[in-house]
C-alpha cells in the first residue's frame, strides 16, 4: 500500500503563559514522541480522550501548528519545510473539516461565497460562471440543493452545515480529508447521515481520510486502522477488526468496556477506571497510563515502554508484551 | 416490570409550550408517563424533542417565555403545578434533586465547593450546626469519588476538572437524599472513561437511597445500560414507552425503530448505518397529525389528520402510531 | 495574596513615573516661559533672570528633570507662584475637603446604586425597571455644571434651604461646625451623586440581567434556594466584579470632574484650586495638582483591582 503520510518522532508542547519568568517553566505535553503512517485510500481513525492530543495532531498534520519536535512527512515531501508555491500546493492537497458546524462558518458570507472562497483563493477558474458550475455541483455532492448557495449559514440545521463544511473542504480536490470530530456535535439520526456521505464521497472520489473521534462506535464504524491516543503518546495502532475483536492494551480494553451500548445484553467484566486522567502539564513517569491502568506492574511506573508491532500491523506500547513482537 | 403501585411521579397529560410575539407554539403535547418508585426512567430523544422541558417543568424551572397550557404533574400525590412558589423552593433539592448538563457553568464560580454543597443542608435541615454540615459535606465528598474531602471543601469551581464538577453537582443534588433525582444529560460533556464512572456512581446512589431517578439522555447505550424504563419522545410527543426490553428488542414505532438502526455500535456488524430521511420540524410547523409523520416510511393517509395517542401493543408496552 | 499584590504595585508605581513625566513634559514644552506670568514689564532682565534661576528655568531640560524627580521624592512640589506658598502644604490644605465631598458621593452613590440596580434587573420590563431607566439615561447624558446650577438656583437661592456655597459658614462656632459643614455638603453631594448613580446602576443592572441568565443560578433554584437568596448573594456577588472595575475607573474620573462641580459650590477643594490656578498661569500649582491627581487615579484602580481579586477567586494570586 502506497505510503502518503508518515509522521515520525513527533513532539508538540505548548508553553503556558506566565511560567516563561520562573525557573523551570511548565509546558503542555500535548504530543510525545508519536510515529504513525497513512496510506492511500484508508481511513484511519484516531481515538482518544481530553488531553490525548488527537485535535493537536490533526493540526499539526495540516500545518496549522508547527512541530517542536520530529518531521511530517508528506509524499516523501518534509511539510515543515515547505514554503511558498509548494506551500500553497500542499493546503490544497490536505483539507479540514472541523467540529463545530455553527462556528466553522463565517455567519457573513453566504454558504456559496464560503465554498468557493477556497477556489477563488487558489486560482482554480478563470471565469464566474465556472466558479459557480463548481459551488453547485459541490453542493449537490453533498447532498444539498444548488439554490441553496444564496443562503446564509443562519437558514441551515447542524446536519446541513456540517454538509456545507464538507462542500468547502472538498472544494479544491484534496487527496486528504481530516474529520475533526465532524460529527460529534450532531444528533444521532444526523450523525449516520453524515457518516454515510463520508463513506459515499471516498468512494466516489477517491479520499483518504483521518478521522478524529472520541466515541468508539464511530470511530469503528468508519474507519479501516485504528489509532489509540493517550496523553499525547500512541498506545495501539490496528487494523479495525483486529483492535476490537483482540485488543492488547489495557486503555483500549477499558476505552471498549467503557462505551455504553445501546442493547440489553449485559456485559460481563465491566472495566471500571478510577482516577481523573492526569493533567498535560505534568503528565506521569514511565509509562502515561500506569496510574490508572489495572494491569500496573513496578515496571511500568519507572519505565516508559516502546511502541512494538506485535503482529503485522499491530503496534502495542506496553510492558505486558515486551517479550513478544519487534520494536 | 413492576407491579402497579403509586408512581412517584406521574404526567397526565401535560402539555406546554412557548410564547413568541403573543402567540403561543406548543412543544410537550399531552404528555403523559410515571416513574415507580426505585426505578430509573430514561427520557430518549434528539434535540428539539422537548426532553429538557418535560425535566424542568417537574421542577417548574421553565424559562420565562414558556407557558404551560395544560394538565399534572403529580409527585408523590400531590399536583406539583398547584403548588405555590414557597411550596416549590420546599421540594427543590429536598423531595427532588437535579443534576444539570454542563459541569463548567453549573456551579457558582464565586463559592467554595463545600459552601455550595452544604447550602442544600442548610436551606432544608436549619437545625444542623455548622460543623455538622461540614461533616456531612466531607463524607458525601468521599462518597462521590472526590479524595483528600477536606482540602476539596475550600476549593472553587475553576480549579477542579469537568468530571470532577460533575461529582459536585451530584452531591450537591443527593445532599438532601432525594425521593427522585432528575438527570439531564450528566454525562454528556464528560470523557468516555469518567462517564462509565459518573454513571457507576449516580446508579450506586440511587440504590442506596432507595431513590428513583429520571434520566434524560439522547445516547441510547447509556439507556440500555443504566435504565430499567424508557420512553422516548420526538418533537414534544412520547412516540414509545416501555421497559427498556421493550424499547430495544421489540420496538414498535418507526421512529424508534429508525433511531435504533442509525446508531453504530460496538457489536452490531458492518452494514451501512440507517439514515431517517428530512429533518426534525420547528416548534413553529408542527401541524395537527402525527409529528414524525413526514419523515416516516410507514405513513398513511390518517397520520397527516391527527396525532394518534398512545396505545397499548403489550402489556406495559405503548406506542402513538396509527399503524397498530 | 502576596506575589499579585507586588505586581499590582510594581505597574502602578511604572504608570505613575509615566504620568509624572508626562506632566513635567506638558508644562515646560508648552510655548512660552512659564515665568511670563510672574514677570510683569516692569521687572529688569537681571531681576528676571534671578527669578527665572530661582525656578531652575535657565537650566537644560533633563537637569530640572533630575531636579524635578529628586524633590518629588522628597515631597517637595515647588512653589506656587502666586500663593507663596509650597505647593505641597497647599494641596495638602484642599485635598482633604476634595475627599471628604468624594468620599460621600461615592459613599452615598454605591449605598443606593447598587440596590437599586438590583431592583431594576429583577423588575425588569415593569413599570418601575422603566422609570429607573428613564432617570438613568438623564443621569446619564446630563451636564454637571448645569445640574449643578439648576439645583443651586432652586434650593439655594429661590428657596433659601441652603447656603450659597462655600464649606462651611466663616467665622461660625466650632460646635457647630460639624452641621455647617453638613448643610454646605448637601448640594453639590447631591450633584455628583445624582451623576454618578447613573451609571452605577446602569452597570449593576446590565451586570445581574446577564448572571441571572447563567447556569449556576439555575442550579441555586434547584437546590430550593430562596428567590430572594438567589438574588441578592448567588447572582450579586457575580455580577459586582464587572460593575466594581466600572466604578473604580469612574472614581478616578470623579476626582478629577471634581472642577466642574466644586467651581459651581465655591468648594474649596482641588477642583477649585486648578479652576483657579489656571486662570492664573500657576504653573507649579498646576503641576503639582496633576500630580496628584494621577497619583489618585493611579491609587484608586489599584483599590479597584484588589477589591475585584478578593471577590474573584478565578484571578490568580
Amino acid at each position: 500500500m502506497e505510503t502518503m503520510l508518515q509522521v515520525r518522532n513527533l513532539k508538540k508542547y505548548f508553553p503556558i503563559k506566565g511560567s516563561f519568568f520562573s525557573s523551570n517553566p511548565s509546558y503542555v505535553h500535548a504530543l510525545e514522541d508519536v510515529d504513525m503512517d497513512l496510506y492511500r485510500g484508508e481511513t484511519l481513525g484516531v481515538v482518544g480522550e481530553s488531553g490525548s492530543g488527537k485535535s493537536t495532531l490533526g493540526r499539526i498534520i495540516i500545518r496549522l501548528e508547527q512541530p517542536t519536535a520530529g518531521k511530517v512527512f508528506f509524499e516523501g515531501r518534509d511539510v515543515s519545510t515547505l514554503k511558498g508555491k509548494s506551500l500553497k500546493n500542499f493546503r490544497t492537497d490536505i483539507q479540514m473539516v472541523f467540529q463545530d458546524p455553527y462556528a466553522s462558518l463565517n455567519p457573513r458570507l453566504t454558504v456559496g461565497s464560503a465554498i468557493a472562497e477556497p477556489m477563488i483563493a487558489h486560482k482554480r477558474f478563470s471565469s464566474k460562471a465556472e466558479i459557480k458550475e463548481a459551488t453547485e455541483d459541490l453542493l449537490r455532492k453533498v447532498g444539498l440543493q444548488p439554490s441553496m448557495s444564496s443562503l446564509y449559514p443562519h437558514n441551515f440545521s447542524g446536519g446541513q452545515r456540517q454538509r456545507i463544511g464538507i462542500a468547502r473542504a472538498l472544494s479544491l480536490n484534496p487527496k486528504i480529508l481530516i474529520c475533526d470530530e465532524a460529527v460529534s456535535a450532531l444528533d444521532v439520526s444526523v450523525q449516520s447521515q453524515i457518516l454515510n456521505l463520508f463513506n459515499a464521497l471516498k468512494r466516489e472520489l477517491g479520499l483518504t481520510y483521518i478521522f478524529i473521534a472520541h466515541d468508539l462506535a464511530v470511530v469503528r464504524y468508519i474507519s479501516d486502522r485504528i489509532l489509540v491516543l493517550y496523553l499525547g503518546t500512541v498506545m495501539e495502532i490496528a487494523p479495525k477488526t483486529e483492535l476490537f475483536d483482540r485488543h492488547y492494551h489495557p486503555y483500549t480494553e477499558s476505552l471498549i468496556s467503557a462505551s455504553p451500548e445501546p442493547s440489553t445484553v449485559k456485559r460481563k467484566g465491566r472495566i471500571i477506571l478510577s482516577g481523573e486522567i492526569p493533567s498535560p502539564i505534568n503528565p506521569p513517569k514511565g509509562c502515561k497510563f500506569h496510574t490508572r491502568c489495572f494491569k500496573c506492574m513496578e515496571r511500568c511506573k519507572t519505565e516508559e515502554p516502546a511502541l512494538k508491532e506485535i503482529e503485522t500491523g499491530h503496534f502495542v506500547r506496553c510492558h505486558l508484551y515486551d517479550d513478544k513482537g519487534r520494536g | 416490570m413492576k407491579v402497579a403501585d403509586e408512581p412517584l411521579l406521574a404526567f397526565k397529560e401535560y402539555s406546554m409550550g412557548f410564547k413568541d410575539e403573543g402567540v403561543v407554539y406548543n412543544l410537550l403535547d399531552n404528555v403523559s408517563f410515571s416513574v415507580h418508585r426505585g426505578a430509573v426512567l430514561g427520557v430518549v430523544g434528539e434535540s428539539g424533542c422537548g426532553k429538557s422541558m418535560t425535566a424542568l417543568s417537574v421542577m417548574r424551572l421553565l424559562p420565562p417565555e414558556a407557558v404551560v397550557q395544560s394538565g399534572e404533574i403529580v409527585f408523590d400525590g400531590a399536583n406539583l403545578q398547584k403548588k405555590s412558589e414557597a411550596e416549590m423552593e420546599k421540594i427543590r433539592g429536598r423531595e427532588i434533586g437535579m443534576v444539570f448538563q454542563e459541569p463548567m457553568t453549573s456551579l457558582n464560580p464565586v463559592f467554595t465547593i463545600g459552601r455550595q454543597i452544604g447550602e442544600s443542608l442548610a436551606i432544608h435541615f436549619p437545625n444542623m450546626s455548622k460543623d455538622e454540615i461540614h461533616n456531612e459535606v466531607c463524607q458525601l465528598l468521599e462518597h462521590v469519588g472526590i479524595s483528600n474531602a477536606a482540602k476539596r471543601f475550600y476549593q472553587y469551581p475553576h480549579q477542579l476538572s469537568g468530571g470532577m464538577r460533575q461529582r459536585v453537582m451530584i452531591a450537591m443534588a443527593v445532599a438532601c437524599k432525594p425521593k427522585l433525582l432528575i438527570a439531564d444529560e450528566p454525562t454528556t460533556a464528560l470523557d468516555v472513561t469518567i462517564q462509565a464512572q459518573v454513571l457507576e456512581l449516580i446508579k450506586k446512589l440511587v440504590n442506596e437511597n432507595g431513590s428513583s431517578m429520571m434520566l434524560i439522555t439522547h445516547n441510547l447505550g447509556v439507556v440500555a445500560e443504566t435504565c430499567d424504563e424508557a420512553i422516548v419522545m420526538y418533537a414534544g410527543q412520547i412516540v414509545e414507552k416501555g421497559s427498556v426490553d421493550h424499547i430495544f428488542n421489540h420496538h414498535s414505532h418507526p421512529y424508534t425503530a429508525g433511531l435504533m438502526a442509525s446508531i453504530p455500535s460496538l457489536s452490531h456488524g458492518d452494514g451501512d448505518l440507517y439514515s431517517i430521511p428530512g429533518t426534525v420540524p420547528t416548534i413553529d410547523k408542527f401541524g395537527n397529525g402525527c409529528r414524525f409523520a413526514a419523515r416516516c416510511t410507514h405513513k398513511k393517509p390518517r397520520c397527516e389528520g391527527s396525532s394518534p395517542p398512545l396505545m397499548e401493543v403489550d402489556p406495559g408496552h405503548f406506542v402513538a402510531c396509527w399503524n397498530f | 495574596m502576596g506575589r499579585y499584590i507586588v505586581l499590582r504595585l510594581a505597574k502602578g508605581l511604572l504608570t505613575f513615573f509615566v504620568a509624572v513625566t508626562i506632566t513635567f513634559l506638558i508644562v515646560r514644552l508648552m510655548p512660552g516661559d512659564p515665568t511670563t506670568a510672574l514677570i510683569s514689564d516692569s521687572l529688569s532682565p537681571d531681576d528676571a533672570l534671578v527669578l527665572k534661576e530661582s525656578f531652575g528655568l535657565d537650566k537644560p531640560l533633563y537637569q530640572q528633570y533630575f531636579l524635578f524627580l529628586r524633590n518629588l521624592l522628597k515631597g517637595d512640589l515647588g512653589y506656587s507662584f502666586f500663593y507663596k506658598d509650597s505647593v505641597s502644604s497647599i494641596i495638602g490644605n484642599k485635598l482633604w475637603w476634595t475627599l471628604l465631598l468624594m468620599g460621600s458621593s461615592l459613599f452615598i452613590t454605591i449605598l443606593i446604586g447598587i440596590p437599586l440596580g438590583v431592583i431594576s434587573a429583577k423588575q425588569q420590563g415593569k413599570l418601575l425597571d422603566q422609570i429607573i431607566n428613564v432617570a438613568v439615561v438623564i443621569g446619564v447624558s446630563i451636564f454637571v455644571p448645569l445640574l449643578a446650577f439648576l439645583l443651586l438656583y432652586f434650593f439655594s437661592f429661590k428657596l433659601m434651604l441652603t447656603p450659597i456655597g462655600g464649606a462651611y459658614t466663616p467665622g461660625i462656632d466650632p460646635s457647630q461646625m460639624f452641621g455647617s459643614v453638613i448643610s454646605h455638603m448637601i448640594l453639590p453631594c447631591a450633584t455628583l451623586v445624582i451623576t454618578y448613580l447613573a451609571s452605577t446602576v446602569l452597570y449593576m443592572r446590565n451586570g445581574m440581567l446577564d448572571v441571572l441568565k447563567e447556569d449556576y443560578i439555575r442550579t441555586a433554584k434547584a437546590k430550593g434556594v430562596s428567590d430572594r437568596k438567589v438574588t441578592w448573594s448567588h447572582a450579586l456577588r457575580n455580577a459586582l466584579i464587572p460593575t466594581v472595575t466600572v466604578t473604580g475607573l469612574m472614581i478616578g474620573k470623579m476626582v478629577a470632574g471634581a472642577v466642574l462641580t466644586e467651581t459651581v459650590f465655591s468648594w474649596p477643594g482641588v477642583g477649585t484650586m486648578i479652576y483657579d490656578a489656571v486662570q492664573k498661569q500657576d504653573f507649579p500649582l498646576l503641576q503639582g495638582a496633576f500630580i496628584v491627581l494621577a497619583a489618585s487615579v493611579i491609587v484608586m484602580n489599584l483599590i479597584t483591582d484588589l477589591i475585584v481579586a478578593w471577590l474573584d477567586p478565578r484571578i490568580k494570586l
